[in-house]
């Protein structure tokens, strides 16, 4: 089906099959449920209202992810919810929303994320949360792949030291 | 093996991007290195870390309210289509026709008053001719003329009485720029003036009269309207950058 011939309807089976991933990687972006619902939401009208530039030849995935993340590093660097790292431990699962959270694992990796910097923790989520590739994540940032390479590399160790100062041993 | 190496390719294991060789040389050191085993076994928890996360679960609204908003959005989109094509309806083309119609019509009207009424308004070299050639068609009470012969400079200059006019015509070939000034005495009113067959010019007019800079070949002609019947005297004078060339007191013989 042409992009351009895509109604209604067939965007609804898009958003049935890409939400919760494009919810995934915003959550984990802004770790705020509210904000990456919002952020789920504006990156499907966005690319609803876009849909006669998208290219079919090119991944629907990748296409979204690219709205979706630049969306939420900019909600990010609006809400600024990032925690240095020296900080005080910030979040215990009682303040953690039940609903979004399914597991200790993911809760400390959560707070973890929200301590290191927002370019390394947006490229780690891409490689690990979505499982993408160098190239991939190159283009949905719209930087080169050395540089994706080198926040993923610095971002894992940062998340080492981070889980490490917050008392979780890796 | 030295550290960035080691450390590169370490990264590169845990994001299975190494070759086959990079994985060995890789495994090979991490044997001899405890550092570099410890740092591995640290980063491959955290690895784990995100496979053992697993996905979180978005409110089970958000599909819904997803399709809610696009819809919202659709119809927006329509309203405004609609609009557009409410716009360019046939009915709406109608009147825009007839709108355009009745400009175009204003228009023309415009043009065509303009033509009949006042079209010579539009040349002022075309309305200067007109008028002198039309105080021209008077009868002829008197004429005077009187030749410029200085060197630089040569042509003629004449002044005709009319019955409703003084018509002072001065013909002149310069070598240099000059500026040749006709003054009526009295109350003579200037009508018009014209300089056909002129290069660029620049006319200049004064309560005495009235003036022309030129180079070159003009025909400078001023029409002066004959106030209460009087036929004054009209002075004619060429000027060029070293003073005056040629001066003449033109006089209706009364007789």
């Amino acid at each position: 089906m042409k992009a351009s011939q895509m109604d209604r309807e067939a965007f609804g089976a898009v958003v049935h099959r890409y939400g919760k991933a494009i919810f995934n990687v915003a959550y984990r972006i802004v770790s705020d449920d509210e904000d990456a619902m919002d952020i789920t939401q504006t990156t499907f009208i966005k690319a609803y209202e876009r849909l006669e530039r998208y290219d079919p030849s090119h991944n629907i995935f990748n296409w979204l992810y690219k709205i979706a993340v630049h969306e939420a590093i900019n909600a990010a660097k609006r809400n600024s919810r990032t925690v240095p790292l020296d900080d005080e431990l910030r979040s215990s699962p009682e303040t953690a929303d039940e609903a979004c959270i399914q597991n200790e694992t993911s809760e400390r990796l959560q707070d973890a994320l929200m301590r290191i910097p927002l370019e390394y923790r947006t490229a780690v989520i891409l490689r690990h949360f979505q499982d993408l590739s160098y190239a991939e994540i190159a283009a949905i940032l719209d930087i080169p792949e050395k540089t994706v390479k080198s926040r993923i590399f610095s971002g894992r160790r940062m998340l080492r030291d981070s889980l490490l100062k917050m008392g979780y041993a890796p | 093996m030295k550290k960035e190496r080691w450390q590169e390719l370490m990264h590169r294991e845990l994001d299975n991007a190494n070759s086959p060789e990079e994985s060995a040389a890789l495994r090979s050191h991490l044997a001899e290195n405890e550092d570099a085993r410890r740092q591995f076994d640290e980063l491959g928890r955290v690895v784990r870390m995100f496979e053992d996360a697993g996905d979180v679960n978005p409110p089970a609204s958000m599909e819904a309210r997803i399709i809610d908003a696009i819809a919202a959005r659709h119809a927006l989109v329509e309203r405004e289509r609609g609009f557009f094509l409410d716009f360019l309806s046939p009915r709406r083309k109608i009147a825009y026709a007839f709108a355009a119609g009745i400009a175009v019509g204003i228009i023309v009207f415009i043009i065509v008053y303009q033509a009949l009424n006042g079209g010579n308004q539009l040349n002022v070299r075309d309305l200067y001719g007109t008028l002198a050639e039309r105080e021209r068609a008077g009868a002829v009470i008197d004429a005077q003329s009187a030749a410029i012969s200085v060197p630089g400079l040569a042509g003629t200059a004449i002044v005709q009485y009319r019955d409703q006019a003084v018509i002072a015509s001065v013909s002149v070939d310069a070598d240099t720029e000059v500026e040749i000034e006709i003054s009526p005495a009295g109350t003579l009113v200037l009508r018009s003036v014209r300089a056909p067959e002129c290069g660029p010019y620049a006319l200049r007019g004064s309560a005495e009269g009235v003036a022309v800079r030129v180079n070159g070949r003009c025909e400078f002609v001023a029409v002066f309207g004959d106030a209460k019947g009087e036929r004054p005297p009209v002075s004619v004078r060429v000027t060029g950058a070293e003073g005056t060339l040629f001066e003449r007191t033109f006089l209706v013989d009364r007789n």
